[in-house]
């Protein structure tokens, strides 16, 4: 309040203060006394940015799942540019940069840039990829200031759709058209980046709509010397969004976008002759698209439905295998409650997707074609037990996947949940969860490595092959996962919530040896040993397979703390320990790839009315399995509102060392570059 | 497409939509004239009437005690099964689903309140403020016609910041 008398004695003085003066968004985004707000005139109380899920946020605490949500408060004040930097700070997960385009990215364990056990959805639209499972971070340079929030669930009860969402899903969700009205212009300028977005939003008749586009030009981690490893990355995004609110209780929302982008790689070559291996500088071009139209009908608060259809492409080439998917998806859910005490919610759903690849010697995949049906559904029913806010919720997912022989696979979870008080709640699950094969474990044909002739690996006259080889009899990992949680707010000012949880896998997928292959007659040395005088080279083959077995277990923690109004503290730390056996540590997708402990510590300081002062600490512990070291780090973004229209933002990010490793690649296909110390100056406009 | 679970960060900081919400109805009060006939004795307070499971309902508590013109503003609460009272100057009528909304403003069609509502279809159906979020700042259509036929004046300053609503929804036009 004594800001507004300030302000009003300064007014005369003229534009500057006008400016300070009408700037109250930030000064007020901390005000927790509402009775401020009184104070404050029809016109300033008009500029407040309030949070406009405030209702539904009273109600997280009662959410009885491993639940983190990044806001977009917290995707401005984080300083970070990508979707994977942004998930840093969510307990239980595991973010490691590869490249300056590549990240891994899982839950609860099993990292690799093609981690396979975390299911990543945006606006009801899966972005992980059926060909070598996993998520192309790279495709998936979202403009962040369009975001709405980030949930991430870990552990697979509390979600519904998607098997391969074995350790937890993303969903990431952009804002509504009525969220990004007016014109918002951004752009960044730093030591590696240079990034540029323009978005225009509006009304017509009912419907508000939003166009935008994004550039985006990232300097690769490696020195600019035109040797070693060149992982640039360049990116071009357009799209457009309209949301219609057709009646009373129907809403449609029709959305698209277009991108196309070069992203440099170091990338491994083998081939049967000499050179035998080669690694070289090469750039991948993607591309792609999408167009999605929803309807969500509401006939009452305890009951609706929401019909999604979306036509998704998405091509790779120029390094192989080239590859274009073309996936069309229809979902529909419903829910309702037919008893008292009883909320269902059921769901089915029809993807089809069709690949077509083209590969190499080093990889390529048999069929180079195939189509991939999936059938699923899911119903489930939280039942209010006649004790005191006691919950259950019993359901099941239930999929049909010609990538698992059309077997149907049933994915039951059941979940206890207490609401001892407004401000705690307890919950107890267990659920079973598959992952079905991707493609290359099933159709790939890898030669990961050629050992030459006459050399130490290979004393004999002609070359072997390091061979992995995919099968078709693999069938679908399993987890059954179990997890304990608590969630409160102790204090008004306070958050606090751990979740305990372990999980058994089984089946996992390890590669075994097999009697080697004279090539390209494909004749077995069991069959005929002479085949080796006459062939052209020798398969040591691998064949992908259910082998292993594994358990996880761990605690994550999430905190908030408002020490003051102006200042608030959020930590993060999760514990992870995985015993595979020694099959699946050797030759799996779950070794020892992730951090035993991992901090993650963030300080948001409202520093006056128009400046923020934002500090980010990590700590993630050493990966046995990429013999990673240890790291610390901090980030650090400050930043200056001139008026309500434009802000400066000075950000720092790595600031502790010039460079660090984080990983490296699982597949072994090219080479991984240090993450790099890194400046940007970021400026933001929006107009009406 | 996750699922209906309730989703929001309970870390975020920024200030509750329902605090401003009711901080704005505060101050647009002030810019609004009953006619005498609204309030039974001069020194009656200005009610504000809510659903009890409103979900304004405690944000609007913080006006209790304040003043509006001289008179002290009660907060009345109603059970939803109750009928809706008719006696009030401001009326709050959340958004939820269906149409009770349009109910309500039927039953108080022909009485000096100012109905309060969410979203901007609220004031093309005859409500009178509509309250908004727009880029994450809330903002309020009036619709002309719907006060001037209930007999309450609007100040123009309060006007200069509204957005002007004027279609007059035939339930309330066809009414004797």
């Amino acid at each position: 309040m004594s800001r507004r008398l300030v302000c009003n004695q300064i007014r005369l003085a003229g534009v500057i203060a006008a400016l300070i003066c009408s700037a109250p968004l930030y000064a007020q985004e901390e005000a927790a006394n509402t009775e401020q707000l009184f104070d404050l005139s029809l016109e300033e109380l008009l500029q407040v940015e309030v949070t406009t899920f405030s209702r539904k946020a009273q109600l997280l605490s009662k959410t009885p799942a491993a639940m983190f949500v990044i806001t977009s408060s917290d995707i401005k004040r984080s300083g970070a540019k990508s979707i994977p930097d942004l998930l840093r700070m969510v307990p239980g997960v595991q973010v490691a940069q590869v490249d300056a385009s590549t990240w891994a990215v899982t839950a609860r364990g099993s990292n690799g840039i093609f981690a396979n056990k975390l299911l990543v959805l945006m606006d009801g639209r899966t972005l992980y990829g059926q060909l070598f499972s996993g998520v192309y971070w790279e495709q998936q340079d979202t403009d962040l200031s369009a975001i709405d929030r980030i949930e991430v669930i870990r552990g697979p009860g509390a979600t519904m759709w998607g098997s391969n969402a074995m350790n937890g899903v993303i969903n990431i969700i952009t804002k509504k058209t009525s969220d990004t009205l007016g014109t918002y212009v951004e752009a960044t300028a730093g030591t590696d980046l240079t990034e540029g977005v323009v978005r225009h939003g509006g009304e017509i008749g009912s419907a508000r709509y939003r166009v935008y586009g994004k550039y985006l030009d990232r300097d690769g981690f490696a020195p600019d010397t035109g040797e070693g490893v060149l992982d640039d990355w360049d990116m071009l995004r357009a799209g457009g969004r309209i949301d219609w609110q057709y009646s009373e209780s129907d809403a449609v929302t029709f959305s698209g976008e277009i991108y196309s982008g070069d992203i440099g790689k170091n990338q491994i070559a083998t081939f049967p002759v000499a050179p035998f291996n080669t690694t070289f500088n090469t750039t991948r071009n993607v591309s792609g698209g999408f167009g999605l139209i929803s309807w969500n009908h509401k006939s009452s608060d305890s009951s609706d439905f929401q019909l999604n259809v979306y036509y998704d492409q998405r091509k790779l080439t120029n390094i192989p295998p080239d590859q274009e998917r073309n996936t069309f998806d229809v979902d529909f859910q419903q829910r309702f409650s037919p008893w008292a005490g009883h909320d269902i919610v059921w769901g089915l759903g029809y993807r089809i997707g069709n690949d077509d690849t083209m590969g190499s010697f080093t990889i390529s995949l048999d069929p180079a074609s195939r189509t991939q049906r999936i059938l699923s559904g899911f119903v489930q029913d939280e039942i209010r037990l006649p004790w005191n806010n006691l919950f259950l919720t019993v359901g099941t997912k239930l999929e049909k996947n010609n990538y698992s022989q059309d077997n149907l696979e049933v994915e039951p979870n059941i979940r206890l949940s207490w609401h001892a008080s407004d401000s705690q709640t307890l919950w107890a699950s267990v659920a079973r969860a598959v992952r079905v094969p991707s493609r290359i474990e099933q159709d790939g044909i890898i030669n990961g490595a050629v050992f030459p002739p006459g050399t130490p690996a290979n004393a004999f006259p002609i070359p072997m092959t390091l061979t992995f080889l995919g099968n078709k009899e693999i069938k679908p990992e399993e987890v059954l996962a179990y997890e304990i949680g608590y969630r409160s707010q102790p204090a008004e000012n306070i958050t606090f919530d751990i979740a305990l949880f372990y999980n058994q896998y089984k089946g996992v997928r390890v590669t075994t040896a097999q009697a080697p292959v004279c090539q390209p007659s494909e004749t077995s040395f069991t069959v005929n040993p002479a085949c080796f005088f006459t062939a052209q080279y020798v398969e040591l083959p691998f064949v992908m397979g259910n082998g292993g077995d594994s358990e996880t277990y761990g605690a994550e923690v999430a905190m908030s703390y408002r020490v003051f109004d102006r200042w608030s503290l959020q930590g993060a730390y999760s514990f992870l320990k995985i015993n595979a056996d020694e099959m699946a540590n050797v030759a799996s997708s779950l070794g020892e790839d992730s951090p035993e402990h991992q901090v993650s510590l963030r300080s948001l300081w409202q520093v006056s009315g128009s400046t923020q002062l934002d500090l980010w600490m990590r700590y993630i512990g050493k990966l046995r399995a990429q013999r990673i070291d240890s790291y610390v780090t901090l980030d650090a973004r400050y930043m200056w509102s001139l008026s309500p229209a434009f802000e400066i933002s000075f950000v720092g990010r790595n600031l502790l060392e010039p460079e660090h490793m984080e990983f490296v690649e699982e597949f072994g296909e090219g080479f991984p570059t240090a993450v790099q110390r890194e400046a940007y100056l970021e400026f933001r406009w929006q107009f009406d | 497409m996750l699922s209906w679970r309730p989703d929001a960060s309970f870390a975020d900081t920024s200030v509750s939509e329902s605090a401003v919400k009711a901080a704005i109805i505060f101050k647009i009060a002030k810019f609004v004239t009953w006619p005498d006939s609204a309030f039974a004795a001069s020194d009656e307070p200005l009610s504000v009437c809510m659903s009890s499971d409103s979900p304004m309902a405690e944000a609007m508590s913080a006006l209790q005690g304040r003043s509006v013109r001289g008179r002290p503003i009660s907060i009345r609460k109603f059970d939803r099964s109750e009928s809706i009272p008719t006696d009030c100057q401001i009326l709050y009528v959340p958004e939820n689903g269906t149409n009770p909304a349009g109910a309500v403003l039927d039953s108080v069609a022909q009485a000096p309140v100012l109905t309060v509502g969410d979203g901007d279809r609220f004031a093309e159906r005859g409500g009178i403020v509509a309250l908004s979020i727009e880029r994450s700042r809330v903002r309020f259509a009036i619709n002309l016609k719907a006060s001037e036929k209930v007999g309450l004046e609007i100040s123009a300053q309060l006007l200069q910041v509204a957005r002007i609503v004027s279609t007059v929804p035939d339930s309330i036009q066809d009414q004797p």
